[in-house]
């Protein structure tokens, strides 16, 4: 609408500022009109208050695009306006930005809503997990492999790619140090150690939680946003152990297969800078690493991957549920699953770092 | 199955969607939930379905206490604006989703499933889809396939969010037809949320109007249309012409038009100053009539602004005296017989008794 004209009351007033104002700017918000005319023809008073209504359309209007204009003002009433001319009184106060004390405050107020719903939802996902496994009847027939099958089998190739590069690198990297020692057999330790406890589930979990992390937020999210959640709710069915759990158990098979096979490759990826570099032969390379391998390494490996696993499948789960707006909040849900969930993974990877470090040396 | 509403409340924030709502709706009733957006209709339904928890209050259906933040196992069939369809499924399981998902006590057999979906296809003039995925549907088809999924579980209740707002208004007014001859055959008590009053008025047996979280009325099509209980209803179930009047005297005055004040029915703020005593006088545009000359009933002089001869009727968008823009709808018999053009100055006349006066300013 290209213009809007409102008769002003013949007293404009403190007893009447506040309805005047409130009609105006519901018109203005509404419409947003290019000219808003303000009729005085029938004003015969206007006090402070009055004048400051017109200081702040002024100020509300152009935030729509419209300009405000008098038509009609006497000369009693525009002498009036001269007199006082208070633009500050309905402006609001300028906040201060919060403060280090308020944003921390605020900050644990928000963390404290998303521990709770992290809660819920991991309560959820153990009981329902727990269940299915005594309960066979209550598994969604087929899904658990299917979703093995997603996650697991289709990240072969890619995995075995990364694990190989990083195995390579690292035995390059390192040969060139250990050779100045004549230390070249070392290189199979190094290989196969840092692969094993470390290197191997990392990668496994961050190419995981790249792939299948990303997927699986982005996939409950878009039930979220299409409603197909509510739609599974009304129809008596619970999401977590409809859709959740099955993907938790699936990452929680699949994610020790991976990194074991990771390791494998890594460990290949090593000999060959060993053999093509060092001058190593396989046999020794393969005797140094099977003595330098124990099931300490093996078992920091396969808890690494399954802490992982459903490190990845939670959080997924979590920013995939909690998505807002339309498919826009997809993409930004599925984004911050996938950032999380690495984060989370590195926090994990370090901690167990530390615990089976110290715990074989005090033990 | 009833439903009752008892003093339903619900805040998001600061906002508040839903104040205290009382509502009955009674065993095999079409209701539809009519309201601008934000008014709390969906809010209302999907509190209704469980799927949203009142902060006050409860709902009961047929005298069971019904208050559960989420409803397995309850037979409600819920049908979503956007469908909510699973894109993974066919049409035919789509709809056989909720005979599958059932525990295998109460399951039926296959060969039952698959008669029962075809009967619901059926129903729904779906049957030659049947194994096409909803991204190969049109909108109305897609939202019938919803309709039968939903039917497949034999609700007790039925409640519809918007259930045609996203499709176009040949397929709109079809569905609409179709929607209430269902009802006619299957008799289940329904709740449909609409914002546009048309439907409303077609489908339904009984309308709710609501405004910020309020019920403004309940009543039969008729009633509500014609004896709408606020300016509210009355300016949302239709066109209307909407004029601010002043008080003075026992009369109203609008622009350069003065009449009786009709009785002493509606009262006035008495504090407030006599001068400021205003009314909002609605009107709807088929109600004006349009002449050459002034005539005995109340009339005043507008110019034409502009003429839209496409429709059953004739638009006239006219500019009253005191600068007021009014619309008023005539014949083309009227029409062509005044030999109506632009910026013609003719004379616009009403009856009296076809005004709809609230006391106070409303936009």
């Amino acid at each position: 609408m290209p213009r809007e004209i409102i008769k002003i009351p013949s007293a404009l007033g403190f007893s009447n500022v506040e309805e005047v104002r409130h009609q105006i700017t519901k018109l203005i918000s509404a419409e947003s009109p290019q000219e808003f005319i303000l009729d005085f023809a029938e004003v015969e008073s206007i006090d402070t208050a009055g004048v400051a209504l017109i200081d702040y359309l002024n100020e509300f209007a152009p935030r729509f695009g419209t300009e405000i204009t008098l038509t009609n003002v006497s000369k009693k009433i525009s002498s009036a306006m001269d007199v006082f001319h208070l633009k500050k009184v309905f402006t609001p106060e300028k906040k201060e930005p919060p403060g280090f004390f308020e944003k921390t405050g605020d900050l644990f107020y928000k963390l404290k809503n998303s521990v709770g719903d992290i809660l819920i939802l991991l309560s959820n996902i153990t009981y329902w997990s727990g269940l299915s496994i005594v309960r066979p009847k209550l598994r969604r027939k087929g899904e658990v492999i299917h979703q093995s099958i997603l996650i697991g089998v289709n990240a072969f190739p890619i995995i075995a790619l990364i694990a190989f590069l990083i195995g390579f690198i690292l035995a390059l990297q390192s040969a060139a140090q250990l050779r100045q020692f004549g230390a070249n057999i070392y290189v199979a330790d190094l290989v196969a150690i840092a692969m094993v406890s470390e290197m191997g589930p990392l990668i496994t979990a961050i190419m995981v939680a790249g792939r299948s992390g990303s997927a699986i937020a982005a996939e409950i999210a878009t039930m979220v946003v299409t409603e197909e959640i509510d739609a599974l709710k009304v129809m008596g069915i619970d999401p977590a152990p409809y859709l959740v759990v099955p993907k938790v158990m699936a990452m929680s098979l699949v994610m020790p297969m991976l990194t074991i096979f990771a390791n494998f490759i890594g460990i290949i990826g090593g000999m060959v800078i060993a053999i093509t570099y060092l001058d190593l032969d396989i046999l020794p390379f393969f005797n140094e690493v099977m003595s330098v391998l124990r099931y300490k390494e093996l078992v920091t490996s396969i808890v690494k991957s399954l802490t992982f696993a459903f490190i990845i499948a939670v959080t997924a789960a979590y920013f995939g549920q909690k998505v807002k707006g339309g498919a826009e909040g997809v993409g930004k849900s599925t984004t911050s699953a996938v950032v999380f969930s690495i984060f989370f993974v590195i926090v994990a990877d370090s901690i167990l770092g530390l615990l089976f470090y110290f715990g074989e040396t005090t033990f | 199955m009833s439903i009752i509403i008892h003093n339903i409340s619900k805040k998001f924030g600061a906002f508040t969607a839903l104040n205290n709502i009382n509502l009955n709706i009674p065993t095999g009733h079409l209701v539809a939930l009519l309201g601008p957006s934000g008014c709390g209709k969906t809010t209302l339904l999907r509190i209704i379905a469980g799927l949203e928890t009142a902060d006050t209050g409860k709902v009961e259906f047929e005298g069971d206490d019904y208050f559960s933040p989420v409803v397995y196992g309850k037979r409600i069939g819920f049908v979503f604006q956007h469908y909510a369809l699973f894109r993974h499924m066919n049409v035919f399981e789509n709809v056989a989703f909720g005979l599958r998902v059932k525990p295998r006590k109460s399951r039926l057999s296959k060969a039952e499933i698959k008669d029962r979906v075809f009967s619901l296809l059926r129903l729904v003039q779906m049957e030659h889809l049947s194994d096409h995925y909803p991204g190969q549907l049109s909108g109305g088809q897609r939202q019938r396939v919803a309709l039968a999924r939903v039917l497949a579980i034999e609700p007790k209740v039925l409640l519809l969010d918007e259930p045609f707002g996203a499709l176009d208004a040949r397929v709109r007014q079809e569905l609409r037809r179709w929607l209430k001859k269902l009802h006619d055959e299957i008799h289940v008590t329904s709740i449909f949320v609409t914002h546009d009053q048309e439907e409303a008025m077609e489908v339904a047996d009984q309308v709710v109007v609501m405004n910020e979280g309020k019920i403004e009325q309940v009543g039969t099509p008729e009633e509500v249309y014609h004896k709408p209980a606020s300016g509210f209803v009355y300016n949302f179930l239709g066109n209307v012409n909407l004029f601010h009047g002043r008080i003075e005297h026992g009369q109203i005055h609008i622009g350069e038009i003065s009449m009786e004040w009709p009785e002493n029915e509606l009262v006035i703020n008495e504090d407030s100053h006599e001068q400021l005593k205003t009314a909002t006088v609605f009107l709807r545009p088929h109600l004006l009539e349009i002449d050459k000359s002034p005539n005995y009933k109340s009339s005043f002089r507008a110019k034409i602004k502009h003429i839209n001869a496409a429709g059953s009727q004739v638009k006239i968008e006219l500019v009253a005296s005191w600068g007021d823009s009014i619309v008023a709808e005539i014949s083309h018999e009227r029409f062509k017989e005044l030999q109506l053009k632009k910026n013609m100055e003719v004379y616009v006349s009403f009856d009296k008794q076809n005004l709809f006066i609230t006391p106070g300013l409303l936009t």
